[in-house]
């Protein structure tokens, strides 16, 4: 498709002038980001399957009054969060909000067993949740500290803040791994710290 | 660059060099190599938070994607398209309003299940959400060229036939597929799918070609498709046709009188009713004739995307009309989309979804119409509450008995 190299601005500016491939590839390359992030809140795949769906529906209607974004990935994230909790909290389901996207299933584990390290996959488990979602958003959505700020409503600094202690808390967990991947990588920086 | 880099954490939470460190695009990696050139005490400290990015990303936290098959990210997508086609109604006035109080009551009940009156043609419109089939313990089954029966188990990767020439395995609980072992078979052998009421199975020929066979339907295939006609006879019911494209092997499906022949395309052919047979087209071209002359441009119809040709046995006639074809293949998505249906239609597709007898017990009530969506969901009883709840009906439902009455005036 020719859409492939046009940015954000560009992709989203097409789908604005009704063609339909644009935003084709807009679902196409966002679909799984937003279906996890949904999953997040609910444990209702069907609920998050519908949301998807209604936040298309209501793209295209709206074409013609939607603003501008040079990110696509925010402002689509942002649309689930909201769509999902409304409905959660009119089903007076708000409370069981706390479901933990980071729960990995035992076939994720055979999926790239190379990259896997444990002890990183339980720090992860034991961060709170905001740290979690923050992690998650940053290093999975690339999503910048800026953005992050803007979808969970939290100041730019608190932002910053709970990624310093989480990194700093997974950052503790480095394993044999870790190390080994260095040797092989960098031998320079290796060697002077196995002096040190 | 303002802030001052001075841990490990403080280029790690930094965007730009997020981006360069996980490679996500090449426009900050000038700016990153100038850096460390300038700061060659930072060197360290920019691998190790570098090489700590991969690792971090390498974790793969996003469990739930593996949830969705790019099956269902495909029909979801339809149905987006589909929609959006649907012409919106305006002035909805109070009645709108009062309705949508009803809304909120019925998707605590029954999951997410939307209700609208339709005011163009005062019909009632259903939009529902999660209605999936009930199971029915009746299996699919298929009959090998022996004359042996075997039952479709619903095991991912099993094998339901293992031969010298051929294998059927099913891919998924929905899809069973075929695969030849050997380049042309001798002789041409056939299997028959059937499907009972409740079920439905995508069968992938030898040759590529997806069939999706709905409820109620016999479908006779070859296991291998000799280098000739690849031949198929649709014995009853409804399925849909994908055809894999070869321009010197035409795919012909053969029905009780007509056949449909295609090089390659999508289309839905329905023989359910005793009297007619009904074809769709998606995209393609096909052509439909009778089995009483053979295959000629000239005495078949030609039948273009988006058109209906529905064959009349008693006037052996066939009338070509347009129709929009998502309606009629929406099934294979899981979705039911009625437009201006009568109670009589809606009442025969829920019978085959979900293997039910329906009895009306009032004449009348068959000349009530639907417009809407189902999609598969939970049980039968949310599709009767939902009629219940737009139309003046009762219903009770005795094992696989369902008797709906008028409701009685208080």
């Amino acid at each position: 498709m020719e859409g492939m190299n046009l940015n954000d601005k560009e992709l989203w500016s097409c789908f604005k002038q009704g063609d339909n491939d644009a935003l084709k590839l807009i679902y196409y390359r966002h679909f799984k980001p937003l279906y996890n992030y949904g999953r997040k809140f609910t444990g209702d795949q069907g609920l998050v399957e519908d949301n998807i769906q209604e936040l298309f529906l209501d793209l295209l209607s709206k074409k013609e009054k939607l603003g501008d974004t040079d990110n696509i990935r925010l402002y689509l994230l942002k649309s689930i969060k909201r769509r999902i909790i409304r409905k959660l909290y009119k089903e007076r389901k708000v409370e069981t909000i706390d479901f933990s996207f980071f729960d990995f299933a035992e076939t994720e584990i055979q999926a790239d067993k190379k990259a896997i390290d444990e002890n990183l996959r339980n720090a992860i488990n034991k961060l709170s949740e905001q740290q979690k979602e923050i992690i998650y958003l940053k290093y999975f959505n690339f999503l910048g500290n800026k953005e992050i700020a803007e979808l969970l409503e939290i100041n730019y600094q608190t932002v910053r803040n709970v990624l310093v202690i989480a990194l700093k808390k997974l950052r503790k967990s480095k394993s044999l791994i870790s190390y080994l991947f260095l040797i092989f990588q960098y031998p320079n920086s290796i060697s002077k710290r196995l002096i040190h | 660059m303002k802030t001052p880099f001075n841990t490990i954490e403080d280029f790690l939470v930094d965007d730009s060099f997020v981006i360069w460190a996980l490679q996500l695009n090449d426009k900050e990696a000038q700016k990153w190599e100038d850096y460390i050139n300038r700061h060659p005490d930072q060197k360290e400290n920019i691998l190790q938070a570098k090489a700590f990015l991969i690792k971090l990303h390498g974790q793969r936290i996003t469990p739930f994607d593996k949830e969705i098959s790019s099956d269902k990210i495909e029909s979801i997508w339809n149905r987006i398209q589909y929609f959006d086609k649907v012409p919106q109604r305006k002035n909805f006035g109070h009645v709108i309003r009062r309705i949508a109080a009803m809304i909120t009551i019925l998707i605590s009940l029954s999951g997410a299940i939307y209700l609208f009156y339709d005011l163009n043609t005062d019909h009632i419109r259903l939009s529902g959400t999660q209605i999936p089939l009930s199971v029915n313990p009746d299996k699919i089954q298929l009959i090998l060229g022996d004359g042996s029966i075997v039952s479709l188990e619903d095991e991912k990767g099993k094998e339901i036939i293992s031969g010298n020439e051929f294998s059927a395995k099913m891919l998924d609980n929905k899809t069973l597929k075929y695969e030849s072992k050997i380049y042309e078979p001798q002789e041409v052998k056939y299997n028959t799918a059937i499907v009972p009421r409740g079920r439905k199975i995508s069968i992938v020929l030898s040759d590529g070609t997806k069939v999706w066979l709905n409820s109620c339907s016999e479908f006779r295939y070859p296991t291998i498709f000799d280098g000739k006609d690849r031949k198929v006879e649709l014995i009853k019911g409804e399925a849909l046709f994908d055809v894999k494209t070869n321009k010197k092997n035409p795919f012909i499906v053969e029905t009780t009188d007509i056949s449909v022949r295609a090089l390659g395309t999508t289309f839905n052919i329905c023989a359910y009713e005793k009297d007619t047979i009904k074809t769709v087209l998606v995209e393609g071209n096909v052509h439909m004739y009778r089995n009483t002359q053979p295959y000629s441009k000239e005495t078949s119809i030609h039948i273009q995307p988006n058109q209906k040709a529905s064959y009349y046995k008693s006037g052996d006639n066939i009338m070509l009309e347009n129709v929009d074809s998502y309606i009629h293949t929406s099934w294979k998505d899981g979705v039911l989309i009625f437009k201006n249906k009568s109670f009589r239609d809606l009442l025969k597709k829920i019978e085959r979804w979900y293997d039910v007898d329906i009895t009306l017990a009032n004449e009348e009530l068959y000349n009530l119409h639907f417009t809407g969506v189902i999609r598969e969901g939970k049980t039968i009883e949310h599709i009767l509450t939902l009629i219940k709840s737009t139309s003046p009906v009762n219903y009770t439902i005795e094992g696989q008995k369902v008797y709906i009455e008028r409701e009685k005036e208080i």
